[in-house]
């Protein structure tokens, strides 16, 4: 069955409903309207309103709310209409939900997820394109999943809706629409903490996740004509990040090229280069080289410059082989 | 704790360490392998008999150690008052001088390969060194660009010397030749040879060399026998343990072929196929090469006419099997053209004469003429 | 709308024959208020011996937390705030529990985990609080939403200060629990102080308990002072959400008697007169004046139980801090179901760091 990223979260979504009494939707219009995005279309009139719930419109209440339905036995899957609106359910996410396990000494353990789309590539502005990922990976007791596309997605999502601890699920704008591809019918997995290696290469390591996969590979493809071999590796889980195939990789190539449209600074690429400078540096040919969104809000008319693009990635990987 | 060079059995006092697995503040797990400590021509890996870091190594690569002394000191994890913090890891200090430009990872070759990073021609941007750079240099290294080179003596290199200054002084040894046909040898080789190929076998004149040698012991047992230098005694052995010297890339190594006389021609050459594999593998284990009771060496596949092989002390005798080549003869007073070879046999004159020497060669000999003889 | 609906601040007892409560009953609820007060004096008290660590104490609050929670039943959940002394030892927290969560030893049910004074224990349903205000309310909705789901009998109650009803995690789940009319209690203790600020600066209203018409919700106003009018409420309340009639909104006026913590000093925002006053009006006091009156009490009888209960406080604190601090390995447990890599790797080097007890001077 051939679905776009946004289909194949509503698939995900309605065979984890199907098979789980215990898991319920809510946030902003996922009701009866489906969403703004359409994620959650069509939910409710099969699931009822009762396990598909328009909330009021206040993130710190829908956050809290899953937290204690969770409490109580039931696997809320928040919907937070844009991850730019988050941050006023930051203190529930971030002093509630990622450390109530830890306060309780094990003892109340919220069993959550919060679905938000994220990133830039659809004209979005400083307020709907936004890519806060590095926020939630650097708060321990939250796990930070991003797919790449249409199956991972549903594999993904479906797995962090069965994991027992609090995931961010962060769907890529950019993604929703563009792409589609076949997704496995029925109950399907990808478990998490597992990167994947989209395409193996010996020259140059790609470490990315979300809609950047695409562009690096984009990249990659180009730099076969130059005859380097490129790998890109789709992380897929931030956190807890699969650190074996990420140093396995870098000592293989020795040169490291990390996209991400998240600002640069302090963004998760800064934690994968220092993880390396740990753990492969003896490997290293080259110094490790961020292609990333600017340390800027993301502009509305220059957002396609904002965003890393495969010419961007280019540069990097020549610059990193001429080194 | 102290980790000791401990007695590991079969009469080893000394070895030398080959190279660590671990480096000074790493932390190790139980029974994890340590140092590469090479005895007696093979190498065993230490494993640590506990788990902590290691705070100090006390045997250098390339020294010699016996047995008791300290090799490393561990700081075990379990033992809470031994109050060693772990000291960070660091590369290995060998001088590195950081002002040189070069990228981590031709930094870890340059190590790895002993080359001096300082002496490299980088040709990166602002000259920096590349991996490729430095593969060259060790390249380059490797050929003497000089008049005289200095080679260490090291590894199994110095154990041969030792072995054969020691053989040399310690030994009597007298050499003599005797000429052998080795068409009919050859021959039941060719008969036998496609049953053997057709189990993925192979059949060498050295499977029957050894049992001709097999066979000859047991008629002359002071030709498989020690001179127990401190008693006095000439032990004679009832058992028959057959190096067969090997030529590897690290040098000259004797595995043994262990109870040789039980062995039919198919073991007998499946078991030297397998312990000339395991020596150019470097995997022999140090039971494969004690034990010995006689040597043959089979010199001959390479070439040279005669030789005067080294006994492999405190073995009593070595056999050398030179090249095998067409050669005329004289038969029945005509002049035939034959496969021969020369047989040479040193003996330790402390322990038996010539005469007996020679009659041993002699049934060699005569089983090499008469192959069919030497498994019946 | 029921604001004011019961006792406004009362000045005299009411009479026996009112009573909702047996004797015994009467007894009990007096006896929990004795211990959570001694319990904080003398945590007051340790903390100035250098003892113990850091205290919430509830003094002045204890009408108010063992009259609403023992209007509760067992399978109702409990959603504290860091002021919940009275609450826990309500519940019937044992002395011991409480006091190693105070020290957070290696016998503290939540590990060592969590700040001292935040107490919670799953047997008890009480869910350990967190120290941002408020944020609880909406778990307390949450877990109430999904017993309503699941047709379960129960309701849930959140506790907070004044100070909380101005934040916007206040707003934000009692506007939620309005429009779903969720089976929950929000219990608002009305110290008049978050921390020096007085409560007419939270907010234009007098009343608190006028917010919840804002929310479509009940609001009823209660002297916390006086444990059996917080009683009543509160099981009005519990009646009111189990019948599907939606959230109740408590406000109960009373007085924080002592510090807000014991790193506060209330003489740099608030006179001597002032707390006098409130002294007066102790509910400790008044309920043994008004057990008296009942003839169910005498000042011998308070001397005897008020002893043993120091006795009891005092052995509670010194076994406390007799048991050992958690193990290393503690500090890196509950952080997910499962630990991954770095927290391992982590753990490791912890460990080290113990082992080697190496010190810089
Ligand atoms: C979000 C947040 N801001 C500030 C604080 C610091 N703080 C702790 S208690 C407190 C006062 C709370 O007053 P109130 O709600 O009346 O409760 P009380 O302490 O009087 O019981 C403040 C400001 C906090 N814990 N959380
Ligand atoms: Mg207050």
């Amino acid at each position: 069955m051939e679905l776009t990223l946004v289909q194949a979260v509503n698939d995900a979504l309605r065979e984890e409903m199907k098979r789980d009494q215990r898991v319920v939707v809510l946030g902003e219009d996922v009701g009866k309207y489906g969403g703004v995005f359409k994620a959650t279309d069509g939910l409710q009139a099969v699931f009822g309103n009762e396990r598909v719930i328009d909330t009021p419109l206040n993130e710190q209440a829908i956050v809290g709310a899953s937290i204690g339905m969770s409490l109580k036995g039931l696997v809320p899957v928040a919907e937070i209409q844009f991850i730019d609106f988050i941050h006023p359910a930051f203190d529930q996410i971030v002093s509630e939900l990622s450390k109530m396990r830890y306060r309780s000494g094990g003892q109340y353990a919220p069993h959550v997820v919060i679905r938000a789309p994220f990133g830039a590539g659809t004209k979005g502005g400083p307020y709907h394109s936004q890519s806060s990922e590095s926020y939630f990976v650097h708060t321990a007791g939250l796990k930070v999943v991003i797919p790449s596309s249409p199956a991972e997605c549903k594999g993904l999502l479906t797995s962090s809706i069965r994991d027992t601890d609090p995931v961010i699920f962060m769907e890529s704008k950019r993604l929703y629409r563009s792409v589609r591809e076949e997704v496995p019918e029925g109950e399907y997995l990808v478990p998490l903490g597992k990167a994947r290696n989209a395409r193996p290469g010996k020259d140059v390591t790609i470490l990315t996740y979300g809609s950047m996969v695409q562009v690096s590979m984009k990249a990659a493809e180009v730099m076969c004509e130059e005859d380097v071999d490129v790998e890109v590796i789709d992380i897929r889980t931030l956190m807890p990040l699969d650190i074996e195939t990420v140093v396995a990789s870098a000592k293989k190539t020795g040169r490291i090229v990390i996209v991400h449209e998240a600002p640069k600074t302090m963004g998760f690429g800064a934690e994968i280069s220092a993880l390396l400078s740990e753990k492969a540096f003896d490997y290293l040919k080259a110094p490790i080289i961020r292609v990333t969104g600017y340390d800027t809000p993301v502009p509305f008319s220059l957002e396609d410059q904002y965003s890393p693009s495969p010419e961007r990635v280019i540069a990097a990987i020549r610059n990193t082989m001429a080194y | 704790m102290e980790i000791k060079f401990s007695d590991i059995g079969e009469g080893v006092a000394e070895g030398e360490i080959v190279r660590w697995l671990v480096r000074e503040g790493e932390l190790v797990k139980e029974d994890q392998p340590l140092v590469e400590i090479m005895t007696d021509k093979v190498n065993v890996e230490i494993p640590s008999p506990t788990s902590g870091h290691i705070v100090k190594i006390i045997a250098q690569e390339n020294t010699r150690v016996f047995v008791g002394e300290t090799l490393v000191e561990i700081a075990e994890l379990s033992t809470r008052q031994d109050s060693v913090s772990p000291k960070p890891v660091l590369p290995n200090s060998e001088i590195e001088p950081s002002q040189i430009l070069a990228s981590p990872s031709a930094r870890r070759l340059a190590r790895d390969l002993r080359v001096d990073l300082a002496k490299v021609h980088g040709t990166g941007p602002g000259g920096r060194v590349r991996d490729d750079d430095v593969s060259s240099m060790h390249r380059l290294l490797a050929i003497p660009d000089k008049m005289e080179e200095r080679i260490p003596l090291k590894g199994i290199r110095r154990e041969i010397a030792e072995r054969m200054t020691n053989s040399t002084m310690k030994t009597a040894s007298v050499t003599i030749v005797e000429e052998v046909e080795m068409g009919q040898v050859l021959k039941q080789r060719e008969t036998l040879k496609e049953s053997f190929d057709q189990r993925g076998r192979k059949l060498t004149p050295l499977t029957f060399i050894i049992g001709a040698v097999v066979k000859a012991l047991k008629l002359f047992p002071y030709l498989n026998a020690e001179l127990d230098e401190t008693s006095g005694d000439i032990l004679l052995k009832r058992y028959y343990n057959i190096g067969m010297a090997t030529a590897t890339e690290k040098g000259l190594l004797v595995p043994i072929i262990k109870g040789a006389e039980n062995m039919g021609p198919e073991e007998l050459s499946q078991k030297i196929e397998e312990q000339a594999t395991k020596a150019r593998e470097g995997t022999l284990q140090l039971d494969d090469v004690s034990d010995g009771t006689f040597s043959v060496t089979n010199i001959g596949a390479i070439g040279g006419l005669i030789s005067t092989p080294i006994i492999n002390h405190p073995q009593v005798a070595i056999l050398a099997v030179n090249k095998i080549e067409s050669r005329p003869i004289s038969r029945h007073d005509t002049i035939s053209i034959a496969k021969m070879s020369y047989l040479s046999l040193t003996f330790d004159h402390r322990v038996l004469d010539g005469d007996m020497a020679a009659r041993f060669l002699q049934e060699i000999k005569r089983t090499l003429e008469q192959p069919s003889l030497i498994f019946a | 709308m029921n604001a004011g609906s019961l006792s406004l601040t009362p000045s005299k007892p009411r009479p026996a024959v009112s009573s909702p409560l047996t004797g015994k009953q009467l007894l009990r609820l007096y006896y929990l208020m004795i211990v959570s007060r001694i319990a904080d004096e003398r945590a007051l008290i340790a903390h100035k011996q250098g003892r113990i660590g850091f205290y919430v104490p509830a003094v002045g609050e204890e009408a108010a937390e063992v009259g609403s929670v023992f209007a509760l039943s067992p399978e109702d959940w409990i959603f504290p705030d860091y002021r919940g002394s009275g609450i826990a030892l309500a519940r019937e927290m044992p002395l011991k529990i409480f006091f190693d969560q105070v020290l957070g030893n290696i016998e503290d049910v939540l590990k060592g985990h969590s700040m001292p004074s935040h107490w919670g224990d799953s047997s008890l349903n009480i869910v350990a609080p967190s120290s941002p205000i408020c944020t609880h309310l909406s778990h307390a909705v949450g877990v109430a939403w999904a017993a309503m789901m699941k047709r379960e009998k129960m309701v849930t109650i959140s506790y907070f200060g004044d100070g909380g009803t101005s934040s916007g995690e206040f707003h934000g789940a009692v506007n939620l629990a309005g429009v779903f009319k969720i089976p929950t209690i929000f219990f608002c203790r009305n110290n008049q102080y978050a921390i020096s600020v007085p409560v007419d600066r939270q907010t234009a209203v007098t009343n608190l308990a006028e917010k919840a018409s804002a929310y479509g919700i009940t609001g009823v106003r209660v002297d916390g002072n006086d444990v059996l009018a917080v009683y009543l409420a509160t099981k009005e309340a519990r009646q009111r959400a189990l019948r599907g009639d939606g959230p109740t909104f408590i406000e109960a006026v009373t007085y924080r008697l002592g510090p807000h913590t014991t790193i506060d000093d209330p003489m740099k925002y608030r006179g001597k007169t002032e707390e006098e006053s409130a002294w007066k009006r102790d509910p400790i006091l008044r309920f043994s004046e008004y057990l008296t009156t009942l003839g169910l009490w005498d000042m011998e009888k308070d001397q005897v139980l008020r002893n043993k209960i120091k006795e009891d406080v005092n052995l509670a604190i010194t076994n406390a801090k007799e048991v050992p601090k958690p193990e290393i390995d503690s500090l890196f447990e509950d952080v997910y179901s499962t630990s991954p890599w770095h927290l391992d790797e982590q753990r490791m080097e912890a460990r080290r760091f113990v082992a080697s007890k190496r010190q810089i001077q």
